[in-house]
Formats: C-alpha cells, sequence, structure tokens
C-alpha cells in the first residue's frame, strides 16, 4: 500500500466548508419554503497522486459534491482550493472565461456509459472533443493523439469512425475514460464509473483505471455506493450521510475498524463471498431521512443503534481520532465498532 | 502486378456491411428506417407528384385559371372512354362533346354526350399561352384535346376547367403549409429555446405569453385577424398575412416542446461532460443540443403540414382566406357551402378529395418519419 508516501506527497485539492443549497421553492413568486443542504459544510484534501473513495447512499449528496468541484454546479460557500504547477487557485473565485481555462484540469469519468457519449458523434469527436475546445490540438495531430488514447484505453484504433451506438458498455465506458484523459488531467473525479457495468466489465474497467492512474500520474476521486471496489482501487475513504462528511480513514482502518456506526452498518450490508456461516440479510433500519427536513442532533441518531441523549440534541462535530482518522460522532472513542476484516 | 495493387485497394475501401452500420451517423440510419416504412415512401412519392403538379401547373392545366370555357357553365366531368358506340377499342382515349340544352321549366342546364363525334385526348397540345414560373413562355399544355374541350373535373358556376383550377389552387394550398409551419418553427424554436436555456425571468415571461395566445380560440382569432386584412392588399399580399396568421398560433405548442427539449438535454449527461471539457456554451447549444432534437423538430414539422392545410382550407371556406381571384383548395369548395349546389352540381366537392390526399400522405410520411427517429422502438 502506498499508504505512506501519499501522506507526505504535496495536497492537490483543498476544500473548505464547502455548502450546496438547494431552496425549494412554492407557488407563482417562488416563495422559499425550505432548504436541501445537499451538501453541507464540507471539508477534505486529496493529494497527489492519491485515490480517495467516496461512498454514501443514494440522495446523500455524493454526486452533488463532485459536480460543484467541477463547478458544474456553483456551490453556496466554501473555498475549492486547487494546486497544480506550483500555482494555487480558488476554483470558486474564478469568472467564467478564466474557469473555462481551468477545466482541463478536472475531468469526469460518468455513471451511463449511455447517456454521457453524444449518439450523433463518432468516437474520433467525442474523445478528441476536450483537445479541439481546448485549442490543444486539431486536425491530423488531433487524430494522432485520440489514436494513442483509444489504443491506451484498449480499443481497435480501426473503430475510431464508429458512432457509440456500434459499441457496448464497457467500450463505451473506457471512450469515456479515453475522453477524460484526453486533456492529461492530475485529477479527475469518477461518478460511479461501474455501477452500469456488469460485474466481469467491472472488474477490466477498475484494472484500466489502476494501470492509468500509475501511467498518468493521477489523482482521483472515485464516487461509489459499492464498498468493494473503494477496497479495490482507494487509498483513503470519506462517508457522507445526508450530506455530511461522517467519516474520513484510510481504506484499511475503516474497513477493519469503523469509527462511526453508519460505517458500520455500511460494512454489515456488504454481501460476502464465500462466507460459510449463517447467512443475514442486513439493511439499516428505517429510511434516510428527508433532507429537506434532517432531524435535530445528530442526522443519523433516529436510525444508530448506539443513539443516547446527546445525540438527540447535540450535531457532533468531524474530531480527528486518531492520526488520519476523523469522524463526526460523539462516542467515536467508546465504541468499538465491528469492520469486516475482524469476523 | 499494378492491378493486384489496385485490387487489394480496392478490398480495403470495401468494408463489410456490418462495418457500414456500425459507421453509420443517426442521420443515415434514420434514413435506411424511413425507407424501409412502405406506406410512408409511397405517400411521400404522392406529395412529390403533387408538388410537381402544383410547380408546373400552368404546363399540367388544360386551361387558365380564370379561363370561362364558353357553353360549359356546371358542365359534369367528362367521361374518358376507350371503346365506341360501335364497340371497337380506341388505344388513344377519347371523350364525347357535350352538347348543352336548357330545360324550359327548371331554368337548369343539361348536358348530353354527342355521340356522334369523338375528341381524342392528346399529350402536349397548343393552348392558351401562359407564363410558368415568371419566365417559360409557352402554350404547350400537358394533356388535351385539339377539337372541343376536355373537361375531367367538370365545370363550375362561371365554366371554368375544375381540374385545372385545383391544379392551381394546390399551389396555394401546399406551400401555404411549408411557409407556414416554417415560421412557426423558426419562431417557436427561438422563443422556446431562450426559455429553456436561460429559464428564470424570460421563460416565465415567454410562456405566460404562449398561455395567452393558446387561451384565445383558434377560429375567432383566425377570423377576426384576417378580418383585418386591408381589402385593398393584392393576392400575394394576403397570402403571406394568412400564412404569418396561421402561424401566429402554432408557433407556441413548439416552444412549449422545444423549452422541455433544452431544460431536459441541459441535464443530459453527453451535454455535462462537453461542459466540463470547457466547451463554450455556443457549442453545446449548437454541436451536442440542438442537433439532438433536430429529427424530433422535422418529424413536428411534418405532422403540423396538414394542419395548416386544413386551417387555410377551412379559413377560405368560410371566405376569410384567399379570395378571388387567387384559387386554394378552401377558395374552391367555397362554392360548395350551398346545398343545392352539392345537390345539383357534385363534382364541386372534388378539391375536397385533394385536400383528404395531401393530408393523409403528409400524416404517413410524418408518421414514417417519427418510427424512424425514435431509435428505441
Amino acid at each position: 500500500m502506498s499508504n505512506d508516501e501519499t501522506t507526505e506527497s504535496s495536497p492537490l485539492l483543498q476544500v473548505e466548508g464547502l455548502k450546496k443549497y438547494f431552496s425549494i421553492t412554492k407557488g407563482f413568486f417562488s416563495r422559499v419554503k425550505g432548504t436541501v443542504k445537499a451538501v453541507d459544510d464540507v471539508n477534505f484534501t486529496i493529494f497527489k497522486g492519491e485515490n480517495v473513495g467516496l461512498v454514501g447512499e443514494s440522495g446523500c449528496g455524493k454526486t452533488t459534491l463532485g459536480r460543484c468541484l467541477l463547478r458544474l454546479l456553483d456551490p453556496t460557500d466554501g473555498h475549492i482550493n486547487f494546486n497544480f504547477d506550483h500555482k494555487a487557485v480558488d476554483l470558486l473565485a474564478l469568472n467564467k472565461k478564466e474557469l473555462r481555462a481551468y477545466r482541463r484540469y478536472i475531468q469526469m469519468i460518468f455513471q451511463d456509459p449511455y447517456s454521457s457519449l453524444n449518439p450523433r458523434m463518432p468516437m474520433v469527436d467525442i474523445v478528441g472533443e476536450p483537445l479541439k475546445v481546448n485549442g490543444i490540438a486539431k486536425g491530423d495531430e488531433l487524430e494522432e493523439r485520440v489514436r494513442d488514447l483509444v489504443d491506451t484505453v484498449g480499443l481497435d484504433v480501426r473503430h475510431l469512425r464508429r458512432y457509440p451506438h456500434a459499441f457496448s458498455g464497457g467500450q463505451r465506458q473506457r471512450i469515456g475514460l479515453a475522453r477524460a484523459l484526453s486533456v492529461n488531467p492530475p485529477f479527475i473525479i469518477a461518478d460511479e464509473p461501474t455501477s452500469a457495468l456488469d460485474v466481469s466489465v467491472q472488474a477490466t474497467i477498475l484494472n484500466l483505471l489502476q494501470d492509468l492512474q500509475e501511467q498518468f500520474n493521477l489523482s482521483m476521486l472515485f464516487i461509489t455506493h459499492d464498498l468493494s471496489v473503494i477496497h479495490h482501487i482507494c487509498q483513503r475513504v470519506m462517508v457522507m450521510y445526508l450530506g455530511n462528511v461522517v467519516e474520513v480513514a484510510r481504506t484499511k482502518d475503516l474497513f477493519t475498524q469503523p469509527l462511526h456506526p453508519y460505517t458500520e452498518t455500511l460494512l454489515k450490508a456488504v454481501p460476502k463471498i464465500g462466507y460459510r456461516g449463517e447467512i443475514t440479510r442486513f439493511a439499516p433500519p428505517g429510511e434516510p431521512p428527508d433532507p429537506a427536513n434532517a432531524p435535530a442532533g445528530c442526522y443519523f441518531h433516529p436510525r444508530c443503534p448506539y443513539a443516547q441523549d446527546i445525540c438527540k440534541e447535540q450535531h457532533p462535530a468531524l474530531e480527528e481520532w486518531a492520526e488520519g482518522r476523523y469522524a463526526r460522532c460523539h462516542f467515536a472513542k467508546e465504541l468499538s465498532l465491528k469492520g469486516v476484516g475482524s469476523e | 502486378m499494378k492491378r493486384e495493387q489496385k485490387k487489394d485497394q480496392n478490398s480495403r475501401r470495401e468494408l463489410s456491411a456490418e462495418e457500414r452500420m456500425y459507421m453509420a451517423s443517426q442521420w443515415r440510419l434514420m434514413a435506411r428506417r424511413f425507407f424501409r416504412h412502405k406506406i410512408a415512401v409511397s405517400a411521400l412519392a404522392v406529395l412529390g407528384i403533387f408538388y410537381i403538379l402544383a410547380i408546373f401547373c400552368p404546363f399540367f392545366a388544360p386551361y387558365g385559371k380564370n379561363q370561362r370555357l364558353k357553353g360549359y357553365i356546371h358542365a359534369p366531368p367528362h367521361k374518358v372512354h376507350f371503346v365506341d358506340e360501335s364497340g371497337e377499342f380506341h388505344l388513344r382515349p377519347f371523350v364525347y362533346p357535350h352538347k348543352q340544352e336548357l330545360n324550359e321549366e327548371t331554368l337548369s342546364r343539361n348536358y348530353t354526350p354527342d355521340k356522334s363525334e369523338k375528341h381524342f385526348l392528346k399529350f402536349f397540345v397548343e393552348g392558351k399561352p401562359y407564363t410558368m414560373l415568371g419566365i417559360i413562355k409557352s402554350r404547350t399544355h400537358f394533356i388535351g384535346t385539339e377539337k372541343g374541350k376536355f373537361l375531367l373535373f367538370g365545370a363550375d358556376e362561371m365554366g371554368r376547367d375544375l381540374f385545372s383550377r385545383i391544379l392551381f389552387g394546390a399551389r396555394v394550398s401546399l406551400t401555404i403549409g411549408l411557409v407556414g409551419v416554417f415560421l412557426a418553427l423558426v419562431l417557436g424554436t427561438i422563443m422556446g429555446g431562450i426559455s429553456g436555456y436561460y429559464g428564470g425571468k424570460p421563460d416565465m415571461l415567454i410562456q405566460r405569453v404562449i398561455e395567452f395566445i393558446m387561451s384565445i380560440p383558434a377560429i375567432p382569432f383566425w377570423m377576426a385577424l384576417s378580418a383585418a386584412l386591408p381589402p385593398t392588399w393584392s393576392v400575394i399580399m394576403v397570402y403571406f398575412a394568412i400564412t404569418v396568421i396561421l402561424s401566429l398560433r402554432r408557433w407556441c405548442g413548439i416552444a412549449r416542446v422545444v423549452r422541455g427539449k433544452f431544460l431536459q438535454l441541459r441535464e443530459e449527461d453527453f451535454v455535462v461532460a462537453a461542459k466540463a471539457a470547457g466547451a463554450s456554451e455556443s457549442r453545446i447549444m449548437f454541436v451536442h443540443m440542438v442537433p439532438s432534437f433536430l429529427s424530433w423538430i422535422i418529424v413536428r414539422a411534418t405532422i403540423m403540414i396538414p394542419g395548416m392545410i386544413i386551417a387555410e382550407t377551412g379559413l377560405s371556406f368560410l371566405g376569410l382566406g384567399i379570395r378571388p381571384p387567387a384559387v386554394s383548395w378552401g377558395a374552391l369548395l367555397k362554392s360548395a357551402q350551398n346545398v343545392q349546389n352539392v345537390l345539383m352540381y357534385p363534382w364541386i366537392l372534388i378539391p375536397g378529395i385533394f385536400v383528404v390526399i395531401a393530408v393523409l400522405a403528409y400524416n404517413f410520411v410524418g408518421d414514417g418519419l417519427r418510427d424512424a427517429a425514435d431509435p428505441y422502438q
């Protein structure tokens, strides 16, 4: 594991107090009826060459966070400090024009390989688009670079003129990958890149991602709800619940001993292959609460098996409990929660 | 040696059918699916014939559009014969001339075929001189008789040949739909695009305007507008005024759907991907968004044209659209407002048949296009 190296290397992306609130409006005059805190006061750092996983249930704000980092959505508040080429820039302070120049440094891989490729463009145009719009290459040079990229992601260069309808899901995801890599970005946000693929294809795409990461010296934010994928590919993990980051830890630590009860329930819900004991189906009790109407105190307390009185009143802060281990729980130290390795 | 090289090149150029399919753009796939739709293709052929007839109507029509034929007031259609009285077969079809008699009691004109004489139909006969498309001067007509007259669909109350008038009317009736739909599409796409892409206040304003226009009942709206046209306007000005009036209402529906398409596409992953790649707003709009619903717009336009044709026919039938001396199918049907006329001279309803055929053909073509444009069926 390359944990030690990554902690020593310099930060690439520092997110401070990132907030994205959506107001719910109603009626003819758009009166504000409430606010959804999709991303609420999120702080984290991603180091160069590091893979960070972001897990959480559907609707917890993972994708919103990813889109805020790209400024596809404009965050309500916060800072995103991006350090590249010995320059530090707050992405949120850029105007439209400056932002377009920075787009090429952060690229995205999408969840759905079917809707993320324009059905009316052949592969060569899809992969070459970032190069073209950023004025990096054109004409024959563009095609040459697209050829290289297509070859790198393991597709046949003879198929350059094919349209997306001619490719399978896995192949399409490779096209999406080639497109993201085309501008040689230091940072990639992968928004559930494997969840729309079947398991055998998932594995090949993940391996490809790992290879490319080494080859291109990429940092990645890997958004997923699949813990086994995280285990496979990420050095650190962030767990999100209802717009909050509730736990941050190295992957190994998190899997062996989680600090937040929510992480424990997530780990419990992972089905195990080769487990010979009695199979118990597990789902976290209750439904995730309505994000427009978050419970008082700790957001997780209505579903938490260890909840006490203080949890109903006080919203815990994200505190560092051990080196590199953060958790948003009043009892992170007292509870000894079960991971997957400890059975 | 050289030949072998050439052969090699050829085989490389010849892609397999499968490979061609994979390299086919959406447009080519759409065309391929459309041409598999037999009814749609035949409807397209029918429309093609109609438009050719309409464009070159002075040539195809045996007579001028306001040419009165003496002694043929309300004459019934001529029957086209191949076999004469004596049972003899003629390869060239012929008509018997009509003899007009006035019924003294009812004062109605009765026509009886005079079987003693045969008028053979001929292609490219000399007739009344005309100017076609403003430049071609000629006296040759596509079909006609050298002696006597040939009235395929009979004549109207002024002795004008209905077939010729239907062809001249097609010019107005078939193009008013095209021009009107084009105007409606341009207006609808621009307004809907602004509404959907920018949202907020412009969206609010445009949507309320649309709701207002849509809440006005169509027929009174059209009637009021066309009644307001100055009677001194020339035929061409009235024609354009009517198209504008018709499209003033139609753009609303298009604007709404275009707005919806923009809203939907704005969130589409490939548009987000283009944005993340750093593409400019105009590139996102015109390279990614518009082509995605262009096929839909074409389908929609095809389906809208018959509505326009019917609307024009309706307005002209009510006397509010195209007015004499201009002819359109609706204006021709105006004489069928009188039940007595319909009973006595049923052939004046023939323009209605043309309206039905044109509308059905457009609907079939639209159907075929829609099936072809929707790849997920």
